[in-house]
């Protein structure tokens, strides 16, 4: 039953990120800028364990992403899968407790995540824009955890 | 005890997924060059638009719904208001089409005289830009004209001011548009004073450039730069924008033209999309 309901929350935040993902917020003037809604999702889903679904089945998850919003078909599925293996590897040497230390490795994450996307995106360029790439990681991380915190808050109502 | 030790994430006793990572990681690094070479993300993506549909359709709700109210309570002053300013507009524009009919009658003349073949008309379909103006971080115009309207990817888009781009994607009943500015974007252009034919390119961010401009040849800044049509696709004459910085390169041998576009995403709400030539 507990399990039924996550898929449910799983499936309600997904369709609130696809909604908010298209929204363009007024004092945003640079698209650079805007968070990468769907990346900090499912960084915290998977920091989280909040579905605990298997990594194939993350790698599904990533496809549609690319379908709905991404730029080449791989992409995301190659960011959740990165993430997901990151995650394993944390939690297998790190013992993530206190809301400081997780919320590190959702930051750590974020930027690895970023970091793919930036390198597989088909607008990489050389001549980047490094502030704005910054205030993008800023925003992301920042999205990344206000998501860790409503997961959490579901969590303890499951 | 039970559901402590397995709320201790440290030393977890998972199955590790490094096989499944490797596999997964293969299969979308392959999946990311078929897709660069045959673009099937374009084909899938066309064939699910009516998953993204619903999602423009309430986005656009709260506007739409605004409108449908607006006009519901326009008062009868203020259409006679609003019908007043356009009979102005109209007359004005008829006084200047005058001096077009003229103009129109001297071209032709000297095309005769000089047997240039006159340049066939363009059938186009106008189209409102409507939400979303971003998508997960990126810019994209979506305007709501689709293939029910006869729009294909490649048309080119324009408005009152100038070129705003082309689409690159185009769903049942809305397109998506890449505009000038963008990186992926190339259009061949002409001067104002029709010197020098030149492909001008987005920057992928707020201006074009033009990267090689040999530097034995005049050129100022404000200069005005328009479609030259030679790639058949866009019409002859269309503005793009005017040349607000020139550098000169390392060797002395080539500027770079920096060019801020007429037209922006921001600037419009109705666009003009060009069908193609029209068959008269």
């Amino acid at each position: 039953m507990i399990k039924k309901n996550r898929f449910i929350t799983g499936f309600i935040l997904f369709l609130f990120t696809l909604l908010i993902s298209q929204i363009n917020f007024p004092l945003v003037i640079n698209s650079w800028i805007m968070p990468d809604y769907f990346l900090a999702l499912f960084t915290a889903l998977i920091a989280t364990r909040f579905l605990n679904i298997s990594i194939f089945t993350y790698f599904l998850l990533g496809l549609i992403v690319d379908v709905l919003v991404g730029q080449l078909i791989g992409q995301y599925g190659l960011v959740f899968v990165v993430i997901y293996f990151t995650s394993f590897i944390l939690n297998k040497y790190f013992l993530f407790k206190s809301p400081i230390m997780q919320a590190s490795q959702h930051i750590f994450l974020t930027t690895i995540g970023l970091i793919i996307l930036l390198i597989s995106s088909l607008s990489y360029e050389l001549s980047l824009n490094i502030d704005l790439f910054f205030m993008k990681w800023v925003v992301t991380c920042l999205i990344c955890l206000l998501f860790h915190k409503l997961i959490k808050h579901l969590n303890i109502k499951n | 005890m039970k559901s402590s030790k397995k709320e201790l994430k440290l030393f977890n006793n998972d199955q590790s997924p490094i096989f499944g990572f490797i596999i997964l990681l293969l299969t979308s690094l392959s999946l990311m060059g078929l897709d660069y070479r045959k673009g099937i993300h374009q084909e899938i993506k066309e064939n699910s638009n009516h998953i993204i549909t619903p999602i423009i359709y309430v986005l656009n709700l709260p506007k739409n719904i605004s409108r449908s109210f607006e006009n519901l309570f326009k008062t009868k002053a203020q259409l006679s208001k609003k019908n007043q300013e356009l009979e102005k507009k109209i007359a004005d524009l008829s006084i200047e089409n005058q001096k077009l009919v003229l103009i129109d009658q001297e071209n032709i003349q000297l095309r005769k005289s000089i047997k240039i073949a006159n340049t066939l008309g363009f059938d186009f379909v106008d189209a409102e830009i409507i939400l979303p103006r971003i998508n997960n971080g990126k810019e994209v115009i979506t305007v709501d004209k689709g293939i029910n309207h006869g729009i294909k990817i490649g048309q080119p888009v324009i408005n009152n001011i100038g070129l705003i781009g082309q689409i690159i994607f185009v769903g049942n009943s809305y397109s998506e548009i890449n505009p000038i500015t963008s990186k992926k974007y190339i259009v061949p252009a002409i001067f104002e004073k029709a010197t020098d034919n030149i492909i001008i390119r987005g920057n992928g961010n707020k201006y074009l450039e033009v990267s090689m401009f040999p530097a034995h040849r005049q050129v100022k800044i404000g200069d005005v730069l328009m479609t030259s049509g030679i790639d058949s696709l866009y019409p002859k004459g269309i503005k793009i924008g005017k040349i607000i910085r020139i550098t000169a390169k390392a060797n002395n041998q080539f500027n770079q033209l920096l060019i801020a576009p007429f037209s922006g995403p921001r600037t419009h709400s109705q666009v003009r999309i060009i069908l193609g030539e029209r068959n008269d």
